[in-house]
């Protein structure tokens, strides 16, 4: 008698696992949403090894859409006309609205970070342009 | 006296977590492992853009995935090359095994465009002329 109720309301030998299981059950959750990531980006094109500029007037007269990004950045150019970053998804949109070649040349400074060329490359897309090729400014 | 057999050895209202526990356990280390074996090459500070396509061939171990730090190092996947001609030649070689004929290019934000270039007509001189830049979203 004595020993089934020290049995009934006695001390339970069980650990709680709750909290331990909270826990488990987040750091689950958070490796399950870390996982699927997916790269993303943009294909481009590298045309041949250019041994030197392709001069502008080449370029005007194969009616290419030039982007142009210099100054470290500051400065972006279409065909020769500096549109600035807040103009550039408006005027290649305008441009290739009406254009059958969904075609264009990528070009920076040297110095210019990758981010830039990266932004310019990103805008063209928007614009529904499908073949980007890259280009460089190569001084003499 | 019944009653109190019962109460002694009765029935647990409690539902029994241990094999859950045991369960989440063994998914939470598998997801702990797979992790960082899936981050795709070297960590970069990637540029940003919005109009992206998803490109999950560059997640596969047999594609061609070259990567440069803000320090210009190359890389194949996470194994440096400090010779170009090393990398180009490492290139032409994965290139003979790899059925995707396009390489991916994951490049630090802050890198010179001379710099980006150069290593992508490395690429090209690898005979791989698609180039898939691998882009964060924005």
């Amino acid at each position: 008698m004595g020993m089934s109720t020290g049995g009934g309301g006695g001390p339970k030998s069980d650990i709680n696992v709750t909290p331990y299981i909270d826990i488990l059950l987040v750091l689950l959750i958070i490796f399950m949403v870390i996982t699927p990531f997916t790269p993303k980006g943009i294909f481009v094109q590298v045309p041949e090894k250019l041994e030197q500029d392709v001069p502008q007037e080449i370029l005007d007269k194969l009616k290419g859409i030039v982007v142009d990004v210099k100054e470290g950045g500051t400065i972006v150019e279409v065909n020769r006309d500096n549109v600035g970053w807040g103009g550039l998804q408006a005027k290649l949109q305008e441009i290739y609205a009406g254009r059958a070649d969904k075609s264009i040349f990528v070009k920076g400074d040297k110095d210019v970070f990758y981010l830039y060329i990266v932004q310019a490359i990103d805008a063209a897309k928007g614009a529904g342009v499908e073949q980007i090729s890259l280009m460089t400014e190569l001084e003499d | 006296m019944a009653k109190k057999k019962k109460a002694v050895s009765g029935v647990n209202s409690d539902i029994n977590v241990t094999p859950m526990a045991d369960i989440m356990l063994v998914l939470l280390i598998i997801f702990m492992i797979t992790t960082p074996l899936l981050q795709s090459g070297i960590t970069v500070n990637l540029p940003r853009g919005a109009n992206l396509v998803d490109m999950p061939e560059a997640e596969d171990r047999e594609a061609i995935l070259v990567g440069m730090d803000v320090e210009r190092t190359l890389f194949i996947w996470d194994e440096a090359f400090g010779d170009r001609d090393e990398l180009k030649k490492q290139v032409e070689y994965l290139r003979d095994f790899n059925a995707q004929g396009q390489a991916y290019f994951k490049c630090d934000a802050k890198v010179s465009y001379e710099s980006v270039v150069a290593a992508l007509e490395l690429i090209k001189e690898a005979g791989l002329d698609q180039i898939g830049l691998v882009i964060d979203e924005k």
